[in-house]
């Protein structure tokens, strides 16, 4: 019988998309929870291994890529003209997005200091970030894509440098939290 | 000035990079210095996007309370100066992110992309960073269509602010008064003050009506008499 990490394995190097924790928990009738822990240990193996594969995850989704390492060598194989090039604000709204997300649009514009409405759709065009509505709070977040965690060459956004004291720190929770917004002039819709 | 040739992405960016010129920690006395440096930059305001002119204007404001503080201080109110810690903390914040930014660019430059294997049914492998062809989605229809500008239209939350009503009095300048006046020496020689309180519609009026009388005393078209304290003032015209 095969351990639980190989099945997932195999469906990881099958798969041609993202997977899903839940959709993966659904195929092998476990719990989510069990389903992080096995790819959690994966991924895990795949680096300490050296391995030409990663396993990355982000948002709950999980893929099969191949290892940052060797991006020079795959991207002349696929001759991927790929810059990773993109403008100041841009770049720093997306990292705002990845330290913070998910995030509103009224905290990234409170972290900036401007409205960003025209960057967020510029980065969601460019399949960067993904939008998420929460119909409860009437509100949307975003994310940054799987894509964006690629191409960053990381396997999840905490192995970004800082991520966990920029991701949990007070005082940016205090002033998002503030009573009264900032007087930013909000898009119109 | 070196800065004013450079494009700045938000006023925050502004504000720091003034303040790490003079090098100086984000403080109330850093803010108070650089206040007239980002003034400036603003009247040249050639360099700022349209769309984000107000986002700068709330940081002048700020930073023209800041200084003015600084200059006399006992007009602070509590209230104000916890809008200058606010600042103070939302551009360190900020800064902080800007550095981890830098740290994403770095990452980015290094060109570790990672593929994954898959090629997409079209045989091509899907690009970032350029703009990608349109690609309707297959199964969307103008029924869905409706049904998804249903669904945003939950988002909107009618948020009518009502506007507070209020009459826009008429104002009567001193000018007005002066030609109504002399409108009335031409007709009588003689008229007492409190006809005109008479013919006056409020307070406002009165005082301008006063204040019509005495400029036309001191422009000598007519003098004024009064037999004692608080008793009737008398206007006569003069030749």
């Amino acid at each position: 019988m095969a351990t639980l990490k190989s099945q997932l394995e195999s469906l990881m190097f099958v798969a041609n998309k993202p997977l899903t924790v839940k959709e993966l928990a659904d195929l092998l009738k476990i719990k989510t929870a069990e389903v992080d822990s096995a790819m959690d240990e994966l991924s895990l193996d795949y680096t300490n291994a050296g391995s030409g594969l990663q396993v990355i995850k982000n948002n709950g989704k999980y893929q099969m890529v191949s290892s940052a390492e060797n991006a020079a060598v795959v991207q002349e194989f696929i001759k991927d003209e790929t810059s990773g090039e993109l403008s100041r604000p841009s770049l720093e709204a997306l990292t705002v997005i990845a330290y913070r997300g998910p995030i509103t649009k009224i905290d990234l514009d409170r972290i900036r200091g401007v409205n960003c409405s025209l960057i967020i759709r510029n980065l969601l065009i460019r399949g960067l970030i993904e939008e998420k509505a929460d119909k409860e709070k009437k509100e949307s977040f975003y994310n940054v894509t799987m894509d964006f965690i690629r191409y960053l060459g990381i396997n999840r956004l905490e192995d970004l440098p800082d991520y966990e004291r920029l991701h949990k720190d007070d005082t940016i929770d205090k002033i998002l939290n503030r009573e009264e917004p900032m007087e930013i002039v909000s898009d119109s819709i | 000035m070196e800065f004013r040739s450079e494009k700045f992405g938000g006023p925050l960016e502004l504000l720091l990079s003034l303040i790490e010129k003079e090098e100086m920690d984000i403080t109330e006395i850093a803010l108070a210095k650089i206040a007239d440096e980002y003034i400036a930059y603003l009247k040249n305001s050639a360099h700022i996007d349209p769309e984000q002119v107000a986002d700068f204007l709330v940081i002048a404001a700020k930073l023209l309370y800041i200084k003015s503080k600084a200059l006399l201080p006992y007009l602070s109110t509590p209230e104000e100066d916890e809008e200058i810690e606010e600042l103070e903390q939302q551009l360190r914040m900020y800064k902080e992110f800007q550095e981890a930014s830098k740290g994403l660019e770095k990452m980015l430059s290094k060109k570790k992309f990672s593929f994954v294997r898959d090629l997409g049914k079209s045989g091509k492998r899907r690009q970032l960073f350029v703009w990608q062809k349109f690609s309707p989605p297959k199964n969307l229809n103008k029924e869905m269509l409706r049904e998804h500008f249903d669904y945003i239209l939950g988002f909107l939350t009618a948020e009518e602010i009502e506007l507070k009503e209020e009459v826009i009095e008429h104002k009567i300048s001193i000018d007005e008064k002066i030609i109504l006046i002399q409108k009335k020496l031409m007709d009588k020689i003689t008229f007492s003050f409190s006809q005109i309180i008479r013919e006056s519609g409020n307070k406002t009026e009165i005082i301008v009506s006063f204040l019509a009388v005495l400029e036309l005393a001191k422009q000598r078209e007519l003098v004024f008499e009064q037999d004692g304290l608080f008793s009737e003032i008398f206007i006569n015209k003069l030749n």
